[in-house]
């Protein structure tokens, strides 16, 4: 995983860009979809682009599987897509501010809307997140992209895509993103991309 | 002079307009094949080609974000989106403190013809230098909402009159008067707005363009093809009407 220094990443959000969302919990039975996405993703883009999952995983958090079951999951889970080349890294938020299970209730930094997971990630990487692009499906994910200062923000359209997260103290005024009908739209964004 | 932005208004609740606006935005009701926004957005990357455009939307703004869908993602528009309306002004300020560039700035219930979007296109491309400018047309004065005051092409100041305003304003007038009226489209140079901060729900006309006429140079450009600013029934079917003479012109399909 040496990347140039500077480099740019696609950080795309996980539950309902790579699957379908069904929920708390979807990521259990999301081998199959997130392997074609990523396989679809992967084949588009040439520029060496990191591609990194960014997700906040509550599963846990409502008490319906261990933390470190359910962590142990994930991890395997998302590192056998980086063994098989289609993902650089990803990172994951398991804390929610009501959370069931104590040990994960918590107001943290990761949680999107916050920016946490995406600036963790850019230290790690040494990424210039203006050259970047995030693809989401919820106005959290664009909030938590637009706070960090990534300057391509991709909303996919869904019936959930403008909800607002009402516990969120410092919700912007407004958003700016782009609107995405599906995932097959990533063959153009890359010649956007390039021409930029 | 170059457009760095376009930036179209679209976040109205089109009060005047319903019941056609309870389930649309004013800038979706369909005109023939097309709709305002739509024919805005072809017309800008028609005559503004590379240059990025921003929609803002609020009321009914999933709508407005199926509609930008439409465009090829190589060239869509980007949303601004507003939970809560802010008002024209404060919207376009906030555009400002993100990119202070040279914007155009379009209302979203503004039907232009493609003479008249084009012939003010080129008018800008010509500008040497980069300025502030209001696309206006001429009205009888009695029927003008919005009033120039200028002189040898400068604007001094903008006067908004209310609906009812203009009806009795001007009774000892003669009707045939006319006056200059601002055409829903302004070009906002660069620096023009530092230190501008409106109050929410300011709105362009005329908080904003005062505020420009005042510490700037705001030169009136003149619009003499068709437009028409669709803010009731009668002038929604002015602009059906418009599209269906334009798209004779033009031997556009009209799919009714």
């Amino acid at each position: 995983m040496s990347k140039p220094k500077n480099s740019s990443a696609i950080f795309l959000d996980a539950d309902g860009v790579l699957w379908k969302d069904i929920g708390s919990g979807g990521i259990l039975s999301a081998a199959n979809h997130a392997i074609k996405n990523l396989e679809l993703l992967s084949s588009n883009f040439t520029a060496p682009w990191l591609r990194i999952i960014l997700s906040n995983q509550t599963y846990a958090a409502r008490k319906n599987m261990s933390y470190f079951k359910f962590k142990s999951y994930v991890n395997t889970f998302f590192s056998s897509l980086i063994k098989i080349g289609l993902l650089d890294d990803y990172a994951i938020c398991y804390h929610h501010p009501n959370a069931n299970n104590l040990f994960l209730r918590k107001k943290c930094a990761c949680r999107k809307p916050e920016p946490g997971l995406l600036y963790s990630m850019a230290r790690k990487h040494n990424i210039d997140l203006q050259k970047s692009v995030l693809i989401g499906d919820r106005i959290t994910d664009i909030q938590s992209g637009s706070a960090a200062g990534i300057q391509y923000l991709y909303l996919l359209l869904n019936d959930r895509m403008l909800e607002i997260n009402i516990n969120s103290t410092h919700s912007p005024l407004y958003h700016v993103f782009t609107p995405l009908k599906d995932l097959k739209e990533f063959v153009l964004i890359e010649k956007i991309l390039n021409e930029n | 002079m170059k457009i760095d932005s376009i930036l179209i208004l679209a976040a109205g609740m089109g009060t005047r307009l319903k019941p056609y606006t309870n389930y649309l935005p004013k800038s979706l009701l369909p005109i023939g094949d097309t709709n305002i926004l739509r024919n805005l957005i072809i017309l800008s990357q028609n005559y503004f080609p590379k240059t990025k455009i921003y929609v803002n939307a609020s009321y009914l703004a999933d709508k407005i974000i199926k509609e930008i869908t439409f465009f090829p993602i190589i060239n869509r528009p980007s949303i601004i989106w507003e939970p809560k309306p802010l008002g024209p002004a404060f919207t376009v300020s906030e555009h400002f403190k993100a990119h202070n560039h040279n914007v155009l700035v379009v209302h979203g219930d503004t039907y232009f013809s493609d003479l008249a979007f084009s012939q003010f296109a080129h008018s800008i491309s010509l500008k040497q230098n980069d300025v502030s400018i209001l696309l206006c047309h001429e009205r009888i004065r009695d029927q003008a909402r919005s009033q120039i005051i200028e002189k040898n092409g400068v604007i001094s100041e903008i006067i908004e009159l209310s609906p009812s305003d203009t009806n009795k304003f001007f009774t000892y007038s003669v009707p045939a008067v006319k006056v200059w009226s601002s055409s829903g489209a302004i070009v906002i140079k660069r620096n023009a707005l530092l230190n501008f901060s409106p109050e929410s729900n300011a709105s362009i006309s005329p908080t904003l363009v005062n505020y420009i006429a005042r510490n700037e140079t705001l030169y009136l450009e003149k619009c003499t093809a068709e437009r028409i600013s669709v803010d009731n029934e009668k002038s929604y079917i002015e602009a059906v009407k418009l599209n269906e003479s334009t798209a004779k012109l033009f031997n556009r399909s009209i799919r009714n």
